[in-house]
């Protein structure tokens, strides 16, 4: 049995905001990394700051990037340099041009902030 | 169609997703305790090193190569299996997942399916760095095949493409799966060496000859499927039991045991929805030591009505280790017995069971955290917090993709 009147706000209801959904498009295809240094600084991205990592993504210019290079995870900006030749950049840090001993492989779509 | 996708070298194809350095360099993982080598890379099987070598016989050889051995880090090869199973099911209309690394995929007969199966092996290898071999055949048998042979290829292989019976000429009959060893010797008896001869054998002397699961494979391997979905039969016992990674005197520290095992147990049969009949417990000594004097012992209860609810089981295991323990040996080995499952309804049978219910919604819940904050989130006090005689595993890699503490590191 009904009771009651009915809310003046049925039928206007929207699900609330939810950060997973927000900043996790593909969950199978996206990790957490950390950042550790001080090379995007420019970009916003600092030390110990936690990196959103989709491998889903295709990089585009200015994209923040995570590639293997010498065996290692770096994470910088790809940028179209002049003549149209791609490199890696970051503060601090020598650019990585793009050749066969580079691979891009996922592209950090966010950043999060630690303020603890 | 059928696509076999099966991840090469799982376990060691994991670890080197998150250590870039030691991509073509061999690495081996191992088994519980650190025993012996269960999974190697490509790297590792072209050095020669091979499934159940022991770590001691290896591990110098690998550090010259600059590669590195691996305890087994299921909760990382759980996840990246999870994640390899979610984009098989937005790529494919229909997955049917074998094994931690493995699925069958069906599609319905489409030209471009060799496309297709590129598509899906560039996604998976892009978005976990798992490398994947693909089989295209019309039955689960012949993609099984197919796969062993896109491994030596390009990675994707469809019978449709190739010379089969050229192909299955040189392939050794005990490689088809579903024919172990025994069967292969039976086969051989029979003059039947490759899979050739065996798809070529003639059906009215396969019904004849051969066992049912033997007519079926060669059903199967004339492209004929026969084998449907392999769902595994709930299991009538479950078993749990390790060994300790050092010799264990206390009894507390075998109460601990007990427990854990116990609740290891009661989560793989609460999955299948049985109960036990039985509950049963025993310890030993490690039958290796000579120089040890040597015990065993064991003990089971008849529950009545059966039960699925773990602080009844775990008491009734104590119980149980407490009769059987003696002081003064060096145990090795505890072991957990659920025996004669019944499906969980069958416990109603029981009418003044008021319990039941409660006990139901508990254990639900219980099993329902665990599974959200990782297992041993709850537990029952008896399994202890320190287990220091639990599985040694001296080479773990950190969980990458499940703690926060262990994220990879980027410069």
């Amino acid at each position: 049995m009904e009771t009651g009147f009915p809310s003046p706000a049925q039928g206007y209801e929207e699900k609330s905001l939810d950060l997973n959904s927000l900043f996790i498009k593909k969950p199978s295809s996206t990790y957490l990394m950390e950042m550790s240094g001080r090379a995007l600084e420019g970009v916003g991205i600092f030390d110990r700051d936690l990196l959103i990592v989709d491998r889903s993504l295709k990089p585009k210019p200015n994209s923040v990037v995570i590639a293997e290079f010498q065996g290692e995870f770096v994470c910088r900006v790809f940028k179209k340099g002049l003549g149209g030749v791609y490199r890696l950049q970051g503060q601090g840090v020598s650019p990585i041009e793009m050749d066969e001993n580079v691979h891009i492989i996922a592209v950090v779509p966010f950043s999060v902030r630690r303020h603890t | 169609m059928i696509l076999h996708v099966d991840c090469n070298s799982f376990y060691a194809s994991c670890e080197q997703a998150f250590r870039p350095e030691l991509k073509g360099k061999p690495v081996v993982v191992l088994s519980n305790n650190d025993g012996i080598i269960v999974a190697l890379s490509k790297e590792a099987k072209a050095v020669g090193i091979k499934r159940g070598d022991a770590y001691f016989q290896v591990k110098d050889e690998i550090a010259a190569k600059g590669g590195a051995v691996f305890s087994s880090n299921y909760t990382l090869y759980a996840d990246m299996s999870n994640r390899i199973y979610k984009i098989l099911v937005r790529l494919a209309p229909s997955v049917e997942p074998y094994s931690i690394d493995e699925s069958f995929l069906f599609f319905s007969p489409i030209k471009q399916i060799t496309e297709i199966a590129f598509v899906i092996k560039q996604t998976i290898e892009q978005e976990t760095g798992i490398p994947v071999s693909i089989g295209i055949a019309p039955t689960k048998v012949l993609s099984k095949l197919a796969n062993k042979l896109a491994k030596k290829a390009s990675g994707v292989l469809n019978v449709e493409e190739i010379n089969l019976d050229e192909a299955l000429s040189t392939y050794p009959v005990e490689d088809i799966w579903g024919i172990g060893y025994r069967y292969a010797i039976f086969l051989k008896d029979h003059g039947i060496k490759t899979a050739l001869e065996l798809k070529q054998y003639p059906l009215h002397l396969a019904k004849k000859n051969l066992t049912i699961k033997g007519f079926y494979i060669v059903q199967e391997l004339n492209g004929i499927p026969q084998i449907d979905e392999l769902k595994p039969k709930p299991k009538q016992n479950i078993i749990s039991s390790r060994g300790f990674s050092r010799l264990v005197e206390s009894l507390e520290e075998l109460e601990e045991a007990t427990a854990d095992y116990c609740l290891e147990a009661i989560l793989k049969m609460r999955k299948q929805q049985s109960a036990a009949s039985i509950i049963g417990v025993a310890v030993m000594t490690n039958r290796f030591r000579e120089d040890l004097p040597q015990y065993y012992n064991s003990i089971a209860y008849d529950l009545k009505p059966p039960s699925a609810f773990a602080p009844l089981l775990v008491k009734k295991a104590i119980e149980g280790l407490h009769m059987i323990y003696e002081p003064g040996y060096k145990y090795q080995k505890v072991m957990i017995h659920l025996l004669n499952l019944v499906h969980e309804d069958r416990q109603q049978q029981d009418f003044f069971e008021e319990e039941l219910p409660k006990q139901k919604a508990l254990m639900a819940c219980f099993d329902k955290i665990n599974e959200k904050y990782g297992s041993h989130t709850l537990f029952i006090g008896t399994q202890g917090v320190t287990k220091n005689w639990s599985m040694k595993r001296n080479f773990l890699s950190p969980s990458y993709t499940t703690s926060l503490n262990d994220i990879p590191k980027v410069k």
